[in-house]
């Protein structure tokens, strides 16, 4: 991938693929969800998803799946203010930079 | 390596982090490779690394701790390096909460103004609230380096002026001291002198024992002031560099 995705954006996309999931989701299928749209290693996620645990945007639970009990990631009040917040921004910020690309071509 | 070997060699190498989060990270990857399922494991391990880059990842989130607001272009680089975050706190974000609503991307939800003015307090509150990640300490380092030329001339000036002074000052000292041997010296040659005067010349040889008596004890006097200013002075002085030293050692830290 030509572009760098910023520790801000990795949190939008994993804040945005765990709100999908209304009664939450689990680690391994995070991740896989998060490769189809960005070149991560699968080694990244864990501390995100952990900092953002930390900061109370998303919320664990364990529930018992196939006689194991998985842990689930759920999005709080809090990360969704908070992805409601990074999602604004990305429209204002690729507005901008659309803008930019436009012109540029216009004038171009 | 199987899994039961590369969670073992996680688990040993995570046995410096808290308890607390070792079982959280342990948990995590037990669930993933559940999840990823037997067939996918070697896939699994291949991916994540060695147990030891992984560990490292790990910790390197730990102790990142999420500096709000330091994220900028540097880019997030991924795999076994840190990065910062831009996580907003939650005062700011529940102060903007009517703009919150229903529709997620609403473009309307933020004035320019207000929500660069959360984002400005949040960054300044997350800097305060977070310690010091470690790109932050390699900033700084590289800082006083480059700007050793600067402080050290600065603490080099200062310490020369210092030094002056306390020359100066000890010259001062020596001068009085040395004036008063040399009366006192002298007291005692126009005695010794007057002594044996008193046989060729009595009066005369009296007036030089007299002047000599006058001079030794005006010596005695300066010896004895100085005595006493140093004395009273080195004490102090001793303290007053000391204090000194410290406090350049310590301005010189908070420069940095």
């Amino acid at each position: 991938m030509v572009f760098n995705t910023g520790a801000a954006l990795l949190d939008a996309i994993v804040l945005a693929v765990v709100s999908h999931e209304l009664e939450g989701t689990y680690g391994y299928k995070i991740t896989q969800e998060v490769r189809q749209v960005i070149e991560i290693s699968e080694s990244t996620l864990y501390p995100v998803l952990r900092r953002l645990q930390k900061d109370e945007c998303l919320e664990v639970y364990d529930m018992e799946c196939a006689g194991r009990n998985r842990r689930y990631y759920k999005v709080t009040e809090k990360g969704r203010a908070q992805l409601n917040l990074y999602i604004s921004e990305w429209y204002r910020y690729s507005a901008k930079l659309n803008s930019i690309f436009e012109g540029g071509l216009k004038n171009g | 390596m199987d899994r039961a070997e590369f969670m073992r060699r996680l688990t040993d190498l995570l046995s410096d982090v808290p308890p607390m989060e070792r079982e959280e990270a342990i948990q995590y990857y037990n669930d993933y490779f559940d999840d990823a399922g037997a067939e996918n494991e070697a896939g699994v391990i291949a991916s994540l690394g060695t147990p030891e880059e992984l560990a490292g990842i790990i910790k390197a989130g730990l102790n990142d701790g999420g500096n709000a607001g330091e994220f900028t272009e540097s880019g997030f680089k991924g795999y076994g390096e840190t990065y910062k975050n831009e996580v907003m706190k939650t005062g700011q974000a529940e102060s903007g909460q009517t703009a919150y609503g229903q529709n997620p991307y609403g473009q309307t939800a933020y004035g320019g103004n207000s929500y660069g003015q959360t984002a400005q307090g949040n960054a300044g509150n997350g800097a305060r609230k977070k310690s010091m990640s470690g790109g932050m300490v390699a900033l700084i380092v590289i800082a006083v380096i480059l700007s050793s030329p600067l402080w050290i001339g600065l603490a080099g000036g200062l310490f020369g002026i210092v030094v002056g002074l306390l020359a100066t000052l000890l010259g001062i000292f020596a001068a009085f001291l040395i004036v008063g041997v040399v009366l006192a010296v002298v007291g005692i040659a126009l005695f010794v002198a007057g002594i044996a005067a008193m046989v060729s010349a009595p009066l005369g040889g009296l007036c030089m024992i007299g002047g000599g008596m006058i001079c030794f004890a005006i010596g005695l006097v300066f010896i004895w002031l100085m005595v006493i200013v140093i004395a009273a002075a080195v004490p102090g002085l001793i303290r007053g560099i000391v204090n000194l030293c410290n406090r350049l050692f310590h301005r010189g830290g908070a420069q940095a």
